[in-house]
């Protein structure tokens, strides 16, 4: 599996810059808005697509027959949109950390996104929200393919660590 | 101009499934994520969960049934989108509402019951298209809420 986190310090100038991990202390007031999230690179590939399918017992023949996509116009087997979500979720959570909490994520398909295809996983931390235990953080995101074509948007709530 | 029909009934009777140490490991291989949080019991420990969880959309891997592929449709979707019937074959993008309670443990034995919603059309230049609303909502053994998708199919 073809993997690559990318440090926005090597990326290019339209790269939006890096910001420092949701704080610990005291939850979100020293989180500076808007921010951009460290960009997450993904390129998923066939052996992902399978395994994808198998946790999830989704036994579509888009997923895994090249054949079948092809029938149905597509140029290959299309990444699952619930896979595009743990994307997002995964460059969430490197960003947070461990000890904030993913509390809502809502995406949106826009576009296929095919194996060998680099993915641009993207987010901007936009606003503070008051929920019952706290201030969490309003997240945009964006997802790019190769062609710099948005495979999927959507947006995320985030609770900061409890400080107690 | 579009037309909707809102049916509330489970598609199926409310399913319980075991979660183990092996799927939540196999759930993260296959996202890509290789964090030890989600296969180190050691690591595990040492983090405020206390121990080995979940990622946090693991519910995915529990909201399709174990249908017999016969009972399929013939492009082997999952019946959960085929709840309400319409006349179009092909299954395309469609968007996810996902609310996270808390993160899945092993040993929980989570209820998965899925509720068809509403199904509108949307007729444009390329042809009709049905968004099919699902709505699966996860609980645990104290019934508490542990996640709750709304998702959106789209066929043509």
């Amino acid at each position: 599996m073809t993997d690559t986190d990318t440090d926005t310090d090597t990326d290019t100038d339209n790269a939006p810059p890096a910001t420092p991990a949701l704080p610990a202390d005291d939850g979100c007031d020293d989180l500076t808005l808007p921010c951009w999230l460290p960009e997450l690179v993904v390129t998923p590939d066939a052996m992902q697509l399978f395994m994808f399918s198998a946790v999830t017992w989704n036994r579509h023949h888009i997923h895994y027959s090249r054949d079948a996509a092809v029938r149905e116009g597509l140029p290959d087997t299309p990444v699952h949109r619930a896979l595009l979500g743990n994307y997002f979720a995964r460059m969430l959570g490197r960003w947070a950390g461990h000890d904030a909490a993913l509390c809502e994520l809502s995406w949106k398909v826009h576009r296929s996104a095919f194996p060998g295809r680099p993915l641009r996983v993207l987010g901007q931390a936009e606003a503070r929200e008051m929920r019952g235990n706290g201030s969490h953080v309003r997240i945009s995101l964006t997802m790019l393919d190769d062609r710099g074509e948005t495979v999927a948007s959507g947006t995320a709530l985030l609770a900061p660590p409890r400080t107690t | 101009m579009g037309s909707s029909q809102d049916i509330r009934d489970p598609i199926a009777a409310p399913r319980q499934v075991e979660v183990t140490a092996q799927a939540i490991r196999r759930f993260a291989q296959a996202i890509g994520d290789d964090d030890p949080l989600y296969h180190d019991a050691a690591y595990a420990a040492s983090t405020r969960h206390g121990g080995i969880v979940a990622p946090p959309l693991f519910c995915q891997s529990l909201a399709y049934d174990d249908l017999p592929p016969a009972l399929l449709p013939p492009d082997g979707s999952p019946r959960e989108t085929a709840a309400l019937p319409v006349p179009a074959q092909r299954l395309v993008g469609g968007s996810s509402d996902y609310r996270i309670e808390r993160l899945v443990r092993p040993g929980d034995v989570i209820t998965v019951t899925t509720r068809p919603g509403q199904v509108t059309t949307k007729t444009g230049r390329s042809g009709t298209l049905y968004l099919i609303e699902v709505e699966t909502v996860f609980t645990d053994a104290q019934g508490a809420l542990v996640a709750r998708e709304r998702a959106t199919y789209i066929k043509r």
